[in-house]
């Protein structure tokens, strides 16, 4: 891969994919949309979403 | 049909080699695919009627058993929410290892490449699959994916 990231290959069409999945699992979506529901397993997914997505960017944000 | 980690990755080329080579194959393996894994693999909502316009018949299991749901295999009530979560995974996890597995042939559109960014388009227009949670642990191995599906496509510019 040439030391390339996912992110500079595809530049912002991937980034705003991943911006809205990860305001999908983190605020919410538009309507209160929040993917994975409020289950136990749904909780534990949409974490798993959001480290993935801060992983891929490089990023890991801190609240 | 399920399958864990390891196994999906031989699973899913040695399936898009044969879906390649067997005629017909693709149509059917859909079909099964769709069966078992409900409405996940398009992705869209099993709607509330069967393909007639009638209800989903009780003694065929019903929606959801359309939805992908089946009986536990450890006694005999439905399965757990776990148990749904950890199969369609499974499943998809093979689907999305057919559709990034490299193949000397096109494949039918249902498992050419495209199809990964087009089912994640799709999903995030559907509402009622993305409340939940099967859907946020099967976009958690789309995600996982993606990484490889790039590095394949970006293979493909490099050398080309």
């Amino acid at each position: 891969m040439f030391g390339l990231e996912a992110k500079n290959i595809w530049g912002r069409q991937w980034v705003k994919v991943l911006g809205l999945l990860y305001e999908g699992v983190t605020v919410g979506l538009e309507g209160g949309l929040v993917i994975g529901g409020q289950s136990a397993e749904g909780k534990a997914a949409r974490a798993r979403v959001q480290l993935e997505v801060e992983r891929i960017m490089g990023t890991r944000v801190s609240y | 049909m399920t399958a864990e980690k390891r196994s999906a990755g031989p699973l899913g080329q040695v399936t898009a080699n044969l879906l390649g080579t067997l005629m017909g194959f693709p149509e059917v393996f859909f079909t099964k695919l769709v069966q078992r894994a409900g409405g996940w693999p398009v992705p869209v909502v099993v709607p509330p009627t069967d393909v007639n316009g009638q209800p989903w018949k009780r003694e065929d299991g019903g929606r959801t058993k359309a939805q992908g749901y089946r009986k536990s295999s450890r006694n005999d009530a439905m399965e757990s929410a776990e148990e749904y979560i950890s199969r369609m995974t499974g499943m998809m996890r093979v689907y999305f290892h057919i559709l990034k597995a490299p193949v000397s042939q096109p494949l039918d559109r249902r498992f050419e490449t495209p199809r990964y960014w087009i089912w994640f388009a799709r999903i995030m227009g559907e509402r009622e699959l993305l409340e939940t949670a099967a859907a946020a642990q099967i976009i958690y191995g789309w995600l996982f994916f993606s990484r490889l599906v790039i590095a394949e496509v970006a293979d493909v510019y490099i050398f080309m």
